[in-house]
């Protein structure tokens, strides 16, 4: 789609990516929201800053419902210049595990199915190895992989994310998340991995796939 | 009857507070004893401030009647550090029952919590009366936004990094120093629309969501632009932010009132009633009978809340609001254990009289005050303060290079109850101005009198009034100093340079000393100076 000088292009086929293409150096908003069927008002999932022709915005949010999207752009105001709608509604889905243990794989496997059986979702199960090929890893979505295209702050990210995190985590795997940060429940399900500066976050294990 | 520990940790100001019997014993700030300034140490846990009220009440974690926690504190610490059966309370209800039940109100309350985000919610609404709390509102944090996110999540596009690659002004810890250039800018249709995008309210709902993210777009988007470059452009920023916050806010508080018109009381809580300027709006509606801000109205309040609720429950105490006299409710030391203190320092020492030190203070001099138990929540309130002659307009200057900050606020009044309406516009809320949380209008003949304490654009002042039934002795420096000055009013500015928690302990003052930021130090009943 061409908006003013730059184009937004914006791809379902693997979560959500999106790459702005523009001759300046642009600063852009993308955001994604949720609307749940018995919500009056969208939830957001996600939000980045995104720079044009740089670091394309990816959001793996492979989940049953309705999102919408929408990008920004800066010009003496914060411009809406771009929605999107997609669903996900009556799609199969296949849940890949990759790097669980068997103890972790049949935890996931149990709540995919609980989750199945309360969704009327159909699934299908596979096992893939613990490092996956290029092919492989291109045709897996990550639930909750977070790529921002600026380093989040360890503080950052909490505040950002607990919502969404406790709400999913509750619906697979009902427990007392009350008092646990989304740190923790991070490290209690998927595990955290920092870089050398403690700035970013690569969330590993858990997949979800559109079969 | 029991003893009750109260928790928050996790993010920023983490705190431990100590309950006996129904009584507020202990109160201590994490960022107090460790000496780190929270804002620059935002997974803090309660380790060393919980060691502390362990220490002050002779008891061991295990061995208390009760442990109870706010929201969101980890249970990483509750498994290593506790190690027992704890009670947990929400967040937002923390607050709540911090600003409620030490509110002294009577009848019916309207509490009003607003922050960056609580468990799972930015802001709830309570309906309070006769020792009862009831949430009638409330706010997914995921569906929309809350102002108190704005002024957060602005503030890293503000300046540039600085040369270890850090943010200059951080969330949680310069929000202030926004605020208080607000008056020095003026109104940019530009900022305030955009603005109105980030954050807007109608009908109880704020929205849209996602404001952080926009914040975060915004205040990136301008320093992009230069807008940041001057301080009069960030000044700018700040008036439009604060236009704004005090728009939607007042217009919620009126839809508010609306639906609950018998609530002329209210009390609030969270991170965004640190903003005193806001707090002055709203003790100036007509509506509003009184305004009450708690003390500790950022997250370290959560522990104090915590604790309240266990209590309540019990049946101990906080049947109704209490009226605090202080909150130096931190660790005290004795004239003997300072004067131990002081025989590592090159100073030496004399009996504190009033009415001398009164005199330097009149003659100009930087006088550094610790009485007592140090204060809970953000304000230095008379006992770790700083104070100074309010009548020379030079004083902000000589003062910020003394204690090497930059800081934009003006420094505080502190003004003896019995002279406040004589200098001051606004006759409510006086209970709440005991804790220095509002602002208010000066009146014109007083504007000149006392220059370093009254903000040069728009004339007001953030005071602390003194009773001397409450601090009597903090009461009668001023008392002393108006004898011979004419003027019931003292500068009292926080102790501590710039980036440093408020002090704590004998050391940490005597040091100052010797290093010149203040020229004499008045601890207990004495006064010490360098050698």
């Amino acid at each position: 789609m061409q908006k003013n000088n730059y184009n937004i292009q914006i791809d379902f086929t693997r979560g959500v990516s999106c790459k702005i293409n523009s001759d300046e150096n642009r600063l852009f908003l993308v955001e994604i929201y949720e609307k749940l069927a018995n919500d009056s008002i969208p939830r957001i999932l996600e939000s980045s800053l995104v720079f044009s022709n740089q670091e394309a915005f990816q959001v793996y949010r492979n989940w049953h419902g309705n999102y919408h999207v929408k990008v920004y752009d800066w010009n003496n105001g914060i411009r809406l210049v771009h929605t999107e709608d997609f669903n996900y509604f009556n799609k199969k889905v296949l849940f890949v595990a990759h790097t669980l243990n068997d103890d972790e794989f049949n935890l996931w496997l149990k709540m995919a199915l609980d989750f199945s059986n309360k969704q009327g979702f159909s699934f299908n199960f596979a096992r893939k190895s613990d490092n996956p090929s290029e092919e492989n890893y291109n045709r897996v979505y990550h639930i909750g992989r977070f790529i921002s295209t600026q380093p989040m702050t360890l503080h950052e990210w909490p505040l950002f994310n607990r919502q969404i995190w406790r709400r999913y985590f509750n619906e697979f795997n009902p427990r007392d998340w009350s008092t646990q940060t989304s740190e923790e429940i991070f490290n209690d399900i998927v595990g955290i991995s920092e870089n050398k500066n403690g700035e970013t976050f690569t969330i590993k294990s858990m997949y979800l796939e559109h079969a | 009857m029991s003893t009750i520990f109260g928790l928050y940790g996790g993010a920023h100001d983490s705190a431990a507070v100590y309950i006996k019997d129904g009584e507020i014993i202990s109160c201590i700030e994490e960022e107090r004893i460790n000496r780190i300034k929270s804002g620059n140490n935002y997974f803090s846990l309660p380790n060393e401030s919980l060691t502390t009220i362990e220490n002050v009440s002779g008891l061991n974690v295990s061995e208390v009647d009760h442990v109870t926690f706010a929201t969101h504190t980890p249970n990483e610490f509750i498994l290593n550090r506790v190690k027992r059966d704890v009670d947990v309370y929400d967040h937002h209800q923390c607050h709540a029952a911090g600003a409620y039940y030490t509110s002294g109100m009577e009848g019916k309350v309207l509490t009003v919590i607003i922050d960056g985000g609580g468990t799972d919610n930015s802001n709830t609404v309570w309906l309070c009366e006769d020792g009862e709390m009831k949430v009638v509102h409330s706010d997914l944090f995921a569906s929309g936004g809350t102002i108190a996110q704005v002024w957060g999540y602005v503030l890293h596009g503000i300046h540039e990094l600085d040369k270890n690659g850090n943010f200059v002004w951080k969330m949680c810890k310069d929000e202030g120093k926004l605020m208080g250039m607000a008056p020095d800018g003026e109104y940019d249709e530009m900022v305030y629309n955009a603005l109105k995008d980030v954050i807007s309210y109608d009908s109880l709902r704020f929205f849209p969501a996602n404001t952080i993210g926009k914040a975060t777009f915004l205040s990136e988007a301008l320093r992009r632009s230069g807008y940041f470059s001057t301080k009069q452009g960030i000044s700018n920023f700040a008036h439009n932010l604060q236009l704004v916050t005090e728009e939607i806010i007042i217009e919620y508080l009126h839809d508010l009132h609306a639906l609950y018109p018998e609530y002329d009381k209210i009390a609030v809580a969270g991170g965004l009633f640190a903003n005193v300027k806001l707090n002055q709006k709203i003790n100036q509606l007509d509506w509003v009978k009184e305004i009450f801000v708690f003390p500790a109205m950022s997250d370290s309040g959560l522990a104090l809340g915590a604790a309240i609720l266990k209590s309540k429950e019990l049946g101990e105490g906080f049947e109704k609001p209490i009226k605090l006299n202080n909150v130096h409710f931190g660790l005290s030391y004795s004239d003997e254990e300072v004067y131990k203190a002081s025989l590592n320092f090159e100073v030496e020492r004399t009996e504190y009289v009033p009415s001398e030190m009164a005199k330097e203070i009149n003659d100009g001099k930087i006088i550094g005050w610790f009485q007592g138990g140090f204060e809970y929540g953000p304000r230095a309130l008379g006992s770790r303060s700083i104070l100074v002659r309010p009548t020379n307009p030079e004083t902000h200057r000589i003062l910020n290079e003394r204690l090497k900050r930059y800081d934009t606020m003006p420094f505080a009044p502190m003004v003896m109850e019995e002279y406040f309406n004589e200098i001051f516009v606004e006759d409510k809320s006086k209970y709440t101005a005991e804790f220095m949380t509002m602002c208010y209008d000066t009146k014109e003949e007083w504007i000149e009198k006392i220059p370093a304490v009254i903000q040069k654009s728009d004339k007001t002042a953030r005071p602390q009034i003194v009773r001397k039934e409450a601090i009597p002795k903090y009461w009668e420096i001023v008392d002393e100093y108006r004898k011979l000055s004419g003027i019931p009013v003292l500068l009292n500015t926080s102790f501590n340079a710039h980036n440093e928690p408020i002090i704590n302990t004998p050391q940490n003052a005597l040091k100052h000393l010797v290093f010149g930021v203040i020229d004499k130090l008045i601890i207990g009943n004495y006064v010490y100076a360098k050698k």
